[in-house]
């Protein structure tokens, strides 16, 4: 029972660890907006999404009907200090737009605070099926 | 997300009137200097920026500069015969930086960098407003 719930909160852990690096790389690619021959660094989160989530359909539920939806089951592997890695997706000299690496900060700070309200939720969706 | 998308065309605007503002004062700084140009001394010409708009990686249409170019005033003339690089007849040309202008231009560029500021924070209030939907 304690298992699946920490299994519950196994993805937002990920995500939270992977927003608050991207904080991280924009913060420095701030801070080296004058030093010379400095490679931006990014997340990109298109990758890792398809790394995290592998579908499995073996456990795919059993459709009677055309009209029933598909109900995928995510596995999420164990590994994610894997994807931790920073990739340079500009080897040009350094052209880091000050204004556009704010607007990405505060991009990611605002996802950041969506992240933390849906754990509260799902918090609060547990103690819902606790109590009944 | 068309909110940050609001939010990327507010930065290049704001960086174009960054560097409006930079050339404006380099200007007035300059409106009393000298360059050297072909073998010739010549009065500061004063520069303007010129925008065109352009599409970024997500299609979106946002703002740039194109070049930078000098105006096409006259330049001054006053009559100091004892000047080094004054002309036969006496007349010292000096450079067409027009102060008011100049100072006017700054003023709009700086208004308009704050209106990007004020849009960027609505936006991010209308964002943390759909959060709070979520709670």
């Amino acid at each position: 029972m304690l298992n699946t719930i920490n299994n519950f909160f196994e993805i937002n852990k990920t995500i939270l660890n992977l927003r608050s690096l991207k904080e991280e790389f924009i913060a420095s690619n701030i801070a080296n907006f004058e030093t010379p021959n400095y490679n931006k660094k990014d997340i990109n989160f298109e990758k890792i999404k398809k790394k995290i989530f592998s579908i499995n359909k073996k456990n795919e539920l059993f459709i009677t009907s055309k009209k029933h939806m598909k109900a995928h089951n995510y596995e999420i592997k164990n590994k994610i200090s894997m994807f931790l890695k920073h990739e340079n997706n500009y080897k040009t000299n350094n052209k880091i737009n000050i204004n556009e690496e704010k607007i990405k900060f505060l991009q990611s700070s605002l996802e950041y605070d969506l992240d933390i309200a849906l754990i509260n939720k799902k918090i609060k969706n547990i103690y819902l099926a606790i109590r009944g | 997300m068309s909110l940050i998308d609001t939010m990327n065309m507010c930065s290049s605007s704001m960086n174009v009137e960054e560097k409006k503002i930079e050339i404006h004062t380099n200007n007035i700084a300059n409106s009393e200097s000298i360059e050297y140009k072909n073998g010739k001394f010549n009065p500061y010409t004063a520069k303007v920026a010129i925008l065109e708009i352009y599409k970024n990686k997500n299609g979106i249409e946002t703002t740039r500069i194109k070049e930078i170019v000098d105006t096409k005033d006259p330049y001054k003339k006053i009559y100091n015969p004892n000047h080094p690089l004054s002309d036969s007849k006496g007349y010292l040309k000096l450079s067409n930086v027009n102060y008011l202008n100049e100072t006017i231009n700054y003023l709009n560029a700086s208004k308009r960098y704050q209106a990007n500021l004020e849009i960027i924070q609505t936006m991010k209030y209308m964002i943390l407003k759909t959060i709070a939907m979520c709670k």
